[in-house]
C-alpha cells in the first residue's frame, strides 16, 4: 500500500497516511489497497452512511443530559468512595474458628472460599461487588499510598481461580498492594503472571507516582468472565488523575 | 491497515458523536499485544472534549471493545506492529493516520501528544 510514509520529528518512527474517506480520487491513489474495498458494498463514511442515521446517532444533548461524567462520578462506587466510603482505616475481620470474613462495615462478605454472591462489601476503604457466582465484578476508590510491605496473602491460588487458573497465573491484586489493597480472596483474581508483573503493574506505578505528586486518582475497575469461568476474561481498568479519565483494558490471555 | 478498517472504526465511533462535531481525534495505545488503551476527542465549537467527558465510561468499554475486535486480528499478522495509531477525521471526510512503532514514555508522549493534535 502507497502509506506515503511520512517522518514525523514530533514523534520519532512515526508513519502517517492522509487522504479523504470521501473522496474517490483520493482512494484511487492508494493504489496497492484491494480494489474490492473501493466496491459499492463498502458503507461511505459521507452522508449516506451511519454519519447521518437519525435512530444511530446519539445528540451531544441526550449525552450530556443522561451520561454526562459528572452524573457517571456521582453514581461510580469510586467517587462515593471519597465522601461516603472509608478513609483507610481497615477493619475488617475473619472469625477463624467458623472461616467467616467480615468487611470494614462489619458486614459478612466471605464463608470458607467463598465469596457471598451477588454482594457489595468494602475492603480497606475499597468498594467491590461480587456476581451470582461470587466473583468480583467491581472494585474500585480513591486511590492511596501505604506504607506498610507486610503482605498476609490467601494460600492457595485455587481458593482464587476455583480450578479455572492457568499454570501462569498469579493471585493478582484488583486494587494493588501498595495502595491498600487486601491480600485475600476478596481482592484476588486469577491473572496471568506477565500481566499481573508487567502492564498491571506498569499502569498502578503509573497511578502511584500520581497520587505521590498529590493529584486525586480514582479508579473503577470492571472485572468481565466467560461463562461459568472464575477466571476473568476481561479487567477494564478506568481510572481519572485530577478529573482526567482514561481507560485500560487487559485481556488476561495466558503467557502459557 | 487499510480504509476499511478505519471506515469500520469510523462508524463504531459516530453512534457516539454529537451532531455538531467538526474533527475527532482518535487513538489506538497497545502498550503489549493483549492491552489497550483507546480514547477519542471531538472538536465541537472550536473546542476539544474527550470522550469520557459526555459518554458512560461503561459504554466507552464496550465501543473500544468493539474496536479491538476490529484491529486485534489485523494487527496481530503484521510483523512490525505499531504501538500507536491516531486516526483525524474531519467533518468533510479528509482523514489521516499516523503510526508510532517506539515503545513510549507515556506521560512525555501524551503531553507531545495532545499539543500536536489538539490544537
Amino acid at each position: 500500500m502507497n502509506l506515503d510514509k511520512l517522518s514525523k520529528p514530533e514523534m520519532s518512527n512515526s508513519t502517517s497516511l492522509e487522504s479523504s474517506l470521501f473522496d474517490p480520487d483520493n482512494r484511487i491513489e492508494l493504489n496497492d489497497t484491494d480494489p474490492e474495498e473501493f466496491t459499492d458494498d463498502k458503507p461511505d463514511l459521507n452522508e449516506e452512511s451511519g454519519n447521518s442515521d437519525p435512530d444511530k446517532r446519539i445528540k451531544s444533548d441526550d449525552i450530556d443530559k443522561d451520561n454526562h461524567l459528572d452524573s457517571v462520578i456521582d453514581s461510580d462506587c469510586l467517587n462515593n468512595m471519597e465522601t461516603g466510603g472509608n478513609e483507610f482505616n481497615p477493619n475488617n475481620r475473619i472469625d477463624t474458628k467458623n472461616k467467616v470474613y467480615y468487611d470494614d462495615n462489619e458486614k459478612q462478605y466471605r464463608e470458607g472460599d467463598k465469596l457471598l454472591p451477588n454482594n457489595s462489601y468494602e475492603l480497606n476503604g475499597y468498594a467491590y461487588e461480587t456476581d451470582k457466582k461470587g466473583r468480583i465484578v467491581s472494585a474500585g476508590g480513591k486511590l492511596r499510598i501505604v506504607d506498610s510491605t507486610s503482605r498476609n496473602m490467601e494460600r492457595d491460588i485455587n481458593t482464587v481461580g476455583k480450578g479455572y487458573e492457568k499454570e501462569n497465573d498469579n493471585k493478582g491484586h484488583v486494587i494493588g498492594h501498595q495502595f491498600g489493597g487486601d491480600d485475600r480472596l476478596g481482592n484476588l483474581i486469577a491473572q496471568d503472571k506477565k500481566e499481573n508483573q508487567g502492564e498491571y503493574a506498569r499502569l498502578e506505578n503509573k497511578l502511584a507516582d500520581a497520587v505521590k505528586e498529590g493529584k486525586n486518582v480514582t479508579v473503577d475497575i470492571k472485572i468481565d468472565y466467560l461463562q461459568g469461568s472464575y477466571r476473568p476474561s476481561k479487567i477494564v481498568y478506568t481510572y481519572s488523575i485530577d478529573g482526567k479519565v482514561s481507560q485500560q483494558t487487559f485481556k488476561n490471555r495466558s503467557s502459557k | 491497515m487499510t480504509i476499511k478498517l478505519f471506515q469500520k472504526i469510523y462508524e463504531k465511533l459516530n453512534v457516539y458523536l454529537p451532531e455538531e462535531w467538526e474533527k475527532i481525534v482518535y487513538y489506538a495505545y497497545y502498550p503489549t499485544d493483549d492491552s489497550y488503551d483507546m480514547k477519542f476527542y471531538v472538536n465541537v465549537d472550536q473546542k476539544y472534549k474527550s470522550c469520557f467527558d459526555y459518554i458512560n465510561h461503561y459504554k466507552i468499554a464496550d465501543l473500544f471493545s468493539d474496536i479491538d475486535d476490529l484491529i486485534y486480528p489485523i494487527r496481530e499478522t503484521m510483523n512490525d506492529k505499531w504501538t500507536i495509531m491516531t486516526i483525524t477525521v474531519e467533518k468533510n471526510g479528509k482523514f489521516k493516520t499516523d503510526y508510532v512503532y517506539d515503545r513510549i514514555n507515556e506521560t512525555e508522549f501524551f503531553k507531545k501528544w495532545e499539543s500536536q493534535y489538539l490544537k
